[in-house]
């Protein structure tokens, strides 16, 4: 019922791009600077410990490259990185919503005549949903690089069997999945937490514990699809 | 003319309105009063759509509002303007902005004519050089009159004021009052003002509904309130010693 109203037509769709725009850089920019630290060490800790599992000679080198960008594609950069856009979007979504709720101003949005769920939820589901393959593949260049620097500056391996590995047995469907699945997690970054914040009820303390509530919710369930995503596309 | 008919709402076991049948008229300041808990809010938020009542009707010009479609009802939303008691300005906007809001959703206009009407509005609530400040930049006063200037923006055919007077110096409030009452006459709009303070009941009650305990115990207007034998509507008139003060007198 929420998301049936979230995705009622907008009431001007100039005004509708131009807030998408907005909660494109509010949510998506904004948030580049935590993806790139948190994808260079990420994908620098990786290499050094698959490196450090490897070593005895038994599995070659180049090994590394390939595990890393593996699993950086498959897992870690788009549901690592999901979870932590929920702490930062999604408890931010949530709070916003909830005080709006609060204060009443989302009520002077609906005696306007204003769609209030379309007007403030949907342009930041579609900002999110838009943004988060290019975030999530952003974050999977800065994992490669931060194990290529932690790997080859540590001496742990050259950069020919980083290289090698990496082009190693590549399958571009394993890049497909992982677009799919920043589409799923960006809908759900966005879209539970509007719903935690816009439905709730009292005042500043129910807003706060409308977004711890929000952001476990939304983590629990990228964790759930992202078991389902991987069976049903993997396996 | 907005009627109200046979209007009952029930929160869980405790009903909050029972049986409200009353007009508010066109051009002329409505005045619903009452102590907390009355039903004073909860029958505005069903009147303007953002509480379903359980029974009963609410008619604007004749139609029913509960039984309009979707777009129906977002247009004739478009027609109401209403002042929030908290003001319920938006935090991350200027004040031009608050103003320009639904101007900017519904209106063709282009820029300047938005801000034209921008200017117009807030030089009719007596507010200058404040369009580039937020709402936490201004007082008390300002935020009520920035969202009067908000409420008049699209030109509405109604006007609600949710307690206009609250958290307000006295003479600041008597300027709300008259503001207030100067835009009804003005634009010949239906006013409906929700108020505990007996200074806007006297200043600008020209039709008074009392709810007590959820029911509507009298109608009148301000001149009728006064010589009301009506038990406990003296006892709300006269809480305050002031009130009592000018009954003594008087009498």
């Amino acid at each position: 019922m929420f998301l049936n109203r979230v995705f009622s037509r907008p009431e001007k769709w100039k005004l509708f791009r131009k807030n998408v725009f907005n909660e494109m850089v509010v949510l998506g920019l904004s948030s580049l600077p935590i993806v790139a630290i948190i994808s260079v060490f990420m994908g620098a800790a990786l290499a050094i410990q698959t490196a450090a599992n490897t070593g005895g000679g038994i599995i070659p080198l180049y090994t590394v490259g390939f595990a890393v960008r593996e699993s950086v594609i498959l897992e870690f950069s788009p549901t690592i990185v999901a979870l932590i856009l929920v702490g930062k979007i999604g408890s931010s979504i949530s709070s916003e919503l909830g005080t709006m709720r609060v204060t009443e101003q989302i009520d002077a949005i609906e005696i306007m005549g204003i769609n209030s769920a379309s007007f403030l939820v949907q342009p930041k589901i579609i900002a999110l949903v838009i943004l988060n393959p290019i975030l999530i593949t952003f974050s999977i260049f800065l994992c490669i690089t931060g194990g290529y620097v932690a790997g080859v500056g540590t001496g742990a391996i050259t950069p020919y069997d980083y290289e090698y590995g990496l082009q190693y047995d590549f399958v571009p469907f394993h890049y497909t999945y992982s677009m799919i699945k920043s589409l799923v997690f960006g809908f759900i970054t966005t879209s539970v937490p509007a719903f935690f914040g816009y439905y709730v009820k009292g005042g500043s303390v129910e807003v706060a514990k409308s977004s711890t509530q929000a952001v476990v919710q939304s983590s629990i369930v990228i964790l759930v699809l992202n078991y389902f995503i991987t069976q049903l596309l993997l396996m | 003319m907005i009627e109200i008919k046979h209007l009952n709402k029930v929160f869980g076991d405790r009903p909050v309105l029972e049986d409200i049948n009353f007009t508010f008229e066109k051009g002329k300041n409505n005045l619903i009063i009452g102590a907390s808990g009355s039903g004073k809010t909860t029958i505005t938020k069903c009147i303007v759509g953002l509480q379903k009542p359980d029974s009963g009707q609410v008619l604007f010009e004749g139609e029913s509002f509960w039984e309009m479609g979707r777009k129906e009802m977002a247009e004739l939303r478009q027609s109401i303007g209403f002042l929030f008691q908290g003001g319920a300005l938006f935090d991350s906007m200027t004040v031009e902005e608050n103003v320009k809001f639904a101007l900017r959703v519904f209106s063709n206009q282009t820029e300047k004519e938005m801000i034209d009407r921008v200017d117009f509005c807030l030089d009719r609530v007596n507010l200058h050089g404040v369009k580039g400040l937020y709402p936490d930049e201004l007082s008390g006063g300002m935020k009520k009159r920035v969202g009067i200037a908000r409420a008049i923006s699209m030109q509405p055919k109604y006007l609600f004021c949710d307690e206009p007077n609250s958290g307000l110096d006295p003479q600041t409030a008597i300027l709300i009052d008259q503001l207030i009452s100067e835009i009804t006459y003005e634009y010949d709009i239906t006013t409906v003002v929700i108020t505990h303070d007996m200074n806007s009941v006297l200043e600008i009650g020209d039709n008074i509904m009392f709810l007590y305990q959820g029911k509507k115990w009298w109608d009148g207007n301000k001149e009728d309130i006064l010589h009301t034998t009506n038990s406990e509507l003296t006892e709300f008139i006269y809480a305050s010693n002031f009130m009592r003060a000018i009954r003594d007198k008087t009498n």
